[in-house]
């Protein structure tokens, strides 16, 4: 307590959460009762939410670059910040790569001769109505699943090779305008070379059933997959783990084995996923969230 | 080498952008910050077998920053503590708030925010950056700044009171709210 009785000082440590047990339960007991430390302890934490509320700083023009180039100059190697490019990232089997960069790769597969026979007449409408019935539940599938679960299939069936890139293009401006001719609403390419990410490429894709552009960062200790969206945090299930940081909410699940990091820029929703080890995931979408 | 320099990538260039935030907001100069921000990089990856992993990365690097500003940028002015205790009472220190004054600083607009804190004596603001806005703990706060806990804990009171007070003079200044009364 100060000369005057109120606990002055020790309204920072109820405010800032460093007071427990009996100390805390004295503050409280004394700020009940007292209007005035009341007051302070509103405005205390007004004035901490003011500051911690503040916009994120932009970082210089070409400054990435710079810091890029005195880093591995620093490193003493020719490493540069897009390097290795994404056809000499070691991929998982089975065509995990952009599409064309796979398509070039594969050898061209085997005919194999048909004949037009009554069997094939019937197979052809069947095979139509089956696709029509998987486009249908594939639909229903993508509106009933929770948007987490949704990222996470996402990202394991590109670093699958399940779901192609239709962009293989590998500088996040020109992937931008790519998806400005693609999509309604503004998607922000974010670089990662300096994290040592490189860009592979992207295409439009679906988180729940929301229309979502999708693009990938290879690493040598895996894939990044970033998808946004327009949309509202708050349609998201409630996050086992959340972060705030530089003004932002991140929303964190683990589905399917790996981490979607969610956060809001404006109208637009963006996740990262992957099966990185989930502090870095986590440190990533902090690092390169911006408000818009 | 190529090695450490994927794993500073991965571990401290994320928190690049916190940094050069902090460094701006303690130098007020972009161009300052900039170089402070560089040199932070780099002498920490030059140090970086000196992190634990596992271990606050954020608070490591911008304890490097902080001695970087301090020993090449702005040696010349440190004051003494006695100097800064005499700028806020001790006690009391939130003894002129009230409810319209607290309201207007919870929508408090940005520019007179950055304004008022970048008013604030140094060793105050910087206590406010690493704590308020970084979200250091106490203890990350006086490692980064090479002081004991009791002294963050001290200058982030007389800080926010400081703040508090300039932006209750912007706010009758500006009409915003009416000269509030004293209280007992």
């Amino acid at each position: 307590m100060s000369q005057s009785g109120h606990p002055a000082g020790d309204l920072h440590d109820l405010v800032d959460g460093r007071l427990a047990g009996d100390a805390r339960r004295r503050v409280e007991a004394h700020v009940q009762t007292c209007a005035q430390c009341q007051r302070d302890v509103e405005a205390i934490a007004a004035v901490k939410r003011a500051v911690a509320r503040l916009p994120q700083v932009a970082m210089p023009r070409g400054f990435d670059d710079r810091l890029a180039a005195a880093l591995d100059a620093a490193a003493g190697d020719a490493l540069t910040v897009t390097t290795p490019g994404v056809g000499d990232t070691p991929g998982p089997p089975n065509g995990n790569r952009p599409t064309g960069a796979a398509t070039a790769a594969r050898p061209a597969p085997t005919r194999v001769a048909v004949a037009r026979d009554s069997w094939t007449r019937i197979a052809a409408p069947l095979g139509a109505a089956a696709a029509i019935i998987l486009v249908a539940l594939l639909s229903w599938w993508n509106a009933s699943t929770p948007l987490p679960r949704s990222a996470a299939a996402g990202a394991a069936d590109v670093n699958a090779g399940r779901l192609g890139l239709e962009s293989v293009e590998s500088d996040a401006p020109t992937l931008e305008r790519y998806f400005t001719e693609r999509v309604s609403f503004p998607v922000r390419v974010f670089d990662l070379g300096m994290m040592g990410f490189t860009l592979a490429g992207g295409r439009v894709h679906r988180v729940g059933d929301h229309e979502s552009a999708l693009w990938v960062y290879r690493g040598a200790g895996g894939s990044l997959i970033c998808q946004m969206f327009t949309g509202s945090a708050a349609e998201l299930p409630s996050a086992p783990e959340t972060r705030t940081a530089n003004g932002f909410a991140f929303l964190i699940y683990h589905e399917s084995g790996g981490t979607q990091v969610f956060w809001q820029e404006g109208d637009v929703v963006c996740v990262l996923a992957s099966t990185l080890p989930a502090e870095q995931v986590i440190q990533l979408a902090i690092a390169k969230a911006m408000k818009p | 080498m190529r090695d450490a320099r994927e794993r500073f990538g991965e571990t401290a260039v994320p928190f690049m952008r916190n940094v050069y935030a902090a460094s701006l907001r303690m130098c007020g100069k972009s161009d300052v910050a900039e170089d402070i921000t560089q040199e932070t990089m780099l002498r920490a990856f030059r140090t970086f077998d000196n992190f634990q992993p596992g271990t606050n990365c954020k608070a490591w690097l911008l304890t490097i920053m902080r001695s970087v500003f301090v020993n090449t940028y702005h040696r010349d002015q440190r004051r003494p503590e006695a100097e800064l205790d005499a700028l806020v009472p001790d006690a009391d220190v939130f003894a002129t708030s009230d409810e319209q004054i607290t309201a207007f600083i919870e929508r408090a607009p940005t520019p007179e925010v950055e304004a008022a804190l970048a008013g604030l004596p140094d060793a105050f603001r910087s206590v406010v950056v690493l704590v308020d806005i970084e979200e250091l703990s106490y203890e990350e706060a006086a490692q980064a700044l090479g002081c004991p806990v009791g002294t963050i804990r001290s200058r982030l009171s007389r800080a926010r009171h400081l703040l508090h007070e300039a932006l209750k003079a912007h706010a009758i200044r500006a009409g915003y709210v009416v000269e509030p009364e004293g209280r007992s």
